[in-house]
């Protein structure tokens, strides 16, 4: 069985404009040791979907209307709040993607590390302050013991981001996940966080979620991908296979969109259009206004996901033709 | 809050190191020094007073209205002698622990009780939160003077009441200015990741939400002080605030006004010692604040502020 679950989540939020859906039905699951990636365009719904899983959406503005979170058995939005409570940070744990404004500006990192300890009362061998250091150490922080007593505006921001990481895996959580971590970076720093990201999840055999809209991160570190798109998963594939074979429209256009090295293209193809005002969703599948595939069933029925081979799904009528 | 691991040390060598380093951090800022030099001068004289080391305080009529700076005299009338021949000095001193102590428990009232309040209220909202701002409202609907005068016409002019009285008007102020901070601190990204972190409502408003709201409530606070000192002499001066023969700076002020120009050191003392006062807590809030804000720890140390 899956570690977690997510089965048909719907998310929607108040607005303006009026009610709008951010997730629309969203499926996915996720194993021990394994890392998926959640790919897409801001707007796409992949940070609603670590929200709806860290029980914050704002309610209001914001509300769970459907689906189920099961976490190792257990389904999350059943769950007591103290239950709820006593999983986060303990057993699944957010990276959040802008470090400088997760971390309390008024305390020392050293305490913030140790509030995780502290906030699920554990006790540690040796004690708190040594598992603060080691993690610090673990983390590449020079001199730890003198870096513990800092303010998070004397890091530099790789250096927030992994002590943010520091923090998240303190308690040797289930699942990691990693909110665009290293989107805020630049590219030297970005490949450093997911190298020590990689080797602190490969040694407690968690299971991580990384949201991205970064391919070549995808490429680096995801064992597999769920490319979103309006609130849906329009494909899930292993990472191989979406690289080499992307069946959805969206994912080829996506790929097509980057520059890579191994083919010849001198050109890049940008998707046409842009993404869909969430509030007045086009009738169907919602990427027909830009697709090259579009036909008049396109706008009448609403593409589910189907299973077309060994853990590979897609959410179109008219799939690109494998390779 | 200094260092890291100084909180995981056993408590006693904890505060040890933290009173270390704010003695460091005061030295750092000589107006804040010049601040606690002065409420410590009155803090002494208030023991003085306690322990009643201060001697002859008795009416003398061939004192009456004497001029300060008299040095052949004995020092308590060094600053003079008021309309009955009391020596100044002396009077002064033992206004001090009315006044600072009708000040002090009016604002600790409002501000501890105003900022729970407020929190309470920005954080939790529903119907706690509506109730507590409806009341907020209709206090502050009314006129503070009409409220104080009324309420110490009812039950009484007596110490108690005054503080009481003067903490319930002054409080709303405290309430909508820590519900405003609260309702812009709890959307901050650092409260979102305690709470996914694991941290419940408590922990989360005692950790992170009040040491966030604190320095802008201690500023209002010392603000207020002065407030305080200068509400109650008006209130004395109605009549209804301290009664003699106990005696506060603002009742000196209220009876050395008709002496004005004939014996101005009855007013301007006690109206000195006030100004003194305030300013010293306003200057000791602004250190308090930096003291608290990590990232203006620098001003303590550089000569380039």
């Amino acid at each position: 069985m899956a570690l977690l679950e997510v089965n048909d989540l719907r998310v929607s939020f108040d607005t303006a404009a009026g009610r709008i859906l951010a997730l629309n039905g969203v499926s996915f699951s996720l194993n021990r040791g394994e890392v998926l990636a959640l790919l897409g365009e801001s707007g796409s719904g992949k940070s609603v979907t670590a929200s709806a899983i860290m029980d914050l959406v704002p309610n209001p503005p914001g509300a769970i209307d459907h689906g189920s979170i099961r976490f190792d058995g257990s389904e999350l939005l059943q769950l007591p709040r103290q239950e709820r409570r006593d999983l986060c940070g303990d057993r699944i744990a957010l990276i959040f993607q802008d470090a400088l404004a997760a971390l309390n500006p008024v305390y020392p990192v050293g305490w913030q590390i140790a509030e995780m300890f502290r906030i699920h009362g554990r006790t540690v061998q040796g004690g708190v302050e040594k598992a603060v250091i080691d993690l610090l150490t673990a983390i590449g922080i020079p001199d730890p013991e003198r870096r513990a007593k800092q303010y998070p505006h004397e890091f530099s921001g790789g250096m927030r981001q992994r002590i943010m990481i520091a923090m998240a895996v303190a308690l040797e959580p289930d699942v990691i996940i990693a909110d665009e971590p290293t989107t805020a970076l630049d590219v030297t720093i970005q490949a450093q966080v997911v190298d020590l990201l990689n080797a602190i999840r490969k040694r407690s055999d968690a299971g991580m979620i990384f949201i991205t809209h970064d391919l070549g991160v995808v490429a680096e570190l995801a064992d597999r991908v769920a490319v979103m798109y309006a609130g849906r998963i329009v494909e899930t594939a292993s990472v191989f296979e979406l690289f080499d074979d992307a069946r959805h429209p969206y994912s080829v256009g996506l790929l097509a969109s980057q520059p890579r090295m191994d083919t010849d293209e001198d050109e890049l193809v940008p998707i046409p259009g842009s993404a869909p005002n969430p509030a007045a969703l086009p009738s169907g599948c919602a990427f027909r206004t830009r697709c090259p595939r579009a036909e008049k069933l396109c706008a009448e029925v609403v593409p589910h996901l189907e299973t077309v081979g060994p853990g590979r799904q897609v959410a179109c009528h008219f799939p690109v033709s494998p390779a | 809050m200094t260092d890291a691991p100084a909180e995981l040390l056993p408590a006693r060598e904890r505060r040890g190191r933290r009173i270390l380093w704010l003695v460091r951090a005061l030295a750092g800022d000589p107006m804040a020094v010049a601040a606690a030099i002065w409420l410590l001068i009155v803090v002494l004289a208030i023991l003085a007073d306690s322990l009643s080391l201060l001697g002859d305080n008795r009416i003398s009529l061939k004192a009456r209205n004497l001029p300060p700076f008299d040095f052949s005299q004995s020092w308590t009338l060094w600053l003079g002698a008021d309309a009955l021949g009391r020596p100044l000095l002396v009077r002064l001193i033992q206004a001090a622990s009315t006044t600072i102590g009708i000040a002090l428990m009016t604002v600790l009232t409002s501000l501890i009780g105003g900022t729970l309040l407020g929190v309470i209220a920005a954080y939790f909202g529903g119907i706690a939160g509506n109730i507590i701002m409806r009341i907020c409202d209709i206090i502050l609907g009314f006129p503070t003077l009409l409220v104080a005068l009324f309420g110490l016409y009812l039950f009484g002019p007596s110490v108690s009441n005054l503080v009481i009285v003067l903490a319930v008007t002054r409080m709303p102020a405290y309430i909508r200015v820590a519900r405003a901070e609260t309702l812009e601190v709890r959307e901050r990204l650092f409260v979102d990741a305690a709470r996914v972190f694991g941290g419940g409502p408590v922990w989360i408003l005692r950790n992170h939400i009040l040491p966030s709201v604190a320095p802008t409530m201690l500023t209002l606070a010392s603000v207020n002080l002065a407030m305080v000192m200068l509400f109650e002499s008006g209130l004395s001066y109605l009549g209804l605030g301290i009664q003699p023969p106990a005696v506060s700076w603002g009742l000196m002020v209220a009876q050395g006004q008709g002496y004005l120009s004939s014996a101005w050191w009855l007013g301007f003392f006690p109206g000195l010692a006030v100004m003194f006062t305030t300013m010293s807590f306003n200057l000791l809030a602004n250190w308090f604040r930096i003291v608290n804000d990590p990232s203006q720890h620098w001003r303590l140390v550089s000569r380039r502020r």
